[in-house]
């Protein structure tokens, strides 16, 4: 997907990324912690620059944007509980139960420092620059 | 990168939380309720300033679901929005809300992309893989 990016981004043109990864320098129990709680389809090979560098484009900045992440499951699992009731009318019983750990699952991948929610800006470009 | 999805299961995903509560929790917490990621108002702007893309250059949003961020993008910046994703539904639910700043929206694989080399000034690519 992402040489595919840079293949249709013109030669001056960049390409933003927001993605939930494993945090850095995990062993391997930890790293099966970011699996477990993490996104279904969370990439564990290499953290997301790596993959962005390796397709050919030039890492200019970096953020992380875990503490926000944090901050909006705290807001969203308040909001959702608060809305109980609808929700479960809305989306059945077993939907809300599953939607309810799927973000109880996330915050807690959070706060035990298993998973961040990183931004990356990245510019057509072979050589890498570390932001 | 590891994972990869189909429209089936993207599909799925729209299904899930598409009713009014759930769209008044994304609109509270969020500040929209178009996004189905975790991307708030204040960071789709970050984005785009960050792309520093001009008004009439085009932007594709990979993976923009209902056309989040590149909605958002296109209203700040007057830049041209393509929209690609998976599931036919979810391009569909995109054209009430992204009317008028949407120029293209194209169901494709991100992996497989039908676009020319060179055809964009920028692409966003926000919580694709999850
Ligand atoms: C969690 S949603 C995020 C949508 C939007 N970017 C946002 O922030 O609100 C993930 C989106 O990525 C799309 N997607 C996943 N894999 C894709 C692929 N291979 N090609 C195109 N779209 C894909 C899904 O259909 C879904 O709309």
């Amino acid at each position: 997907m992402l040489r595919e990016c840079r293949r249709v981004l013109e030669p001056a043109g960049r390409l933003a990324v927001v993605v939930v990864e494993p945090a850095s320098g995990l062993d391997r129990a930890a790293l099966a912690e970011a699996v477990r709680l993490g996104p279904s389809r969370i990439t564990t090979s290499a953290p997301i620059r790596d993959h962005v560098e390796a397709a050919g484009l030039r890492v200019e900045r970096l953020e992380d944007w875990t503490a926000e992440l944090r901050e909006l499951l705290l807001h969203t699992l308040e909001s959702m509980r608060r809305l109980e009731r609808d929700l479960r009318a809305e989306e059945g019983n077993d939907g809300w139960d599953a939607e309810l750990s799927r973000k109880e699952r996330l915050l807690e991948g959070v706060e035990a420092g298993v998973l961040r929610r990183t931004f990356l800006l990245a510019r057509h470009g072979a050589s890498s620059t570390r932001a | 990168m590891d994972g990869h999805a189909t429209s089936d299961d993207c599909g799925y995903k729209y299904r899930r939380m598409s009713g009014d509560a759930a769209a008044s929790i994304r609109a509270e917490v969020l500040g929209s309720d178009v996004p189905n990621g975790y991307t708030t108002v204040a960071q789709a702007d970050r984005i785009g300033a960050t792309l520093g893309i001009r008004p009439g250059r085009r932007l594709l949003d990979l993976g923009g679901g209902r056309g989040w961020p590149g909605r958002r993008i296109a209203e700040r910046t007057g830049c041209a929005l393509v929209l690609a994703d998976l599931p036919l539904e979810v391009l569909r639910a995109a054209e009430p809300l992204s009317a008028g700043s949407v120029v293209g929206r194209v169901c494709a694989d991100g992996s497989v992309l039908p676009f020319r080399d060179a055809s964009f000034a920028a692409v966003s690519h926000t919580d694709v893989l999850c």
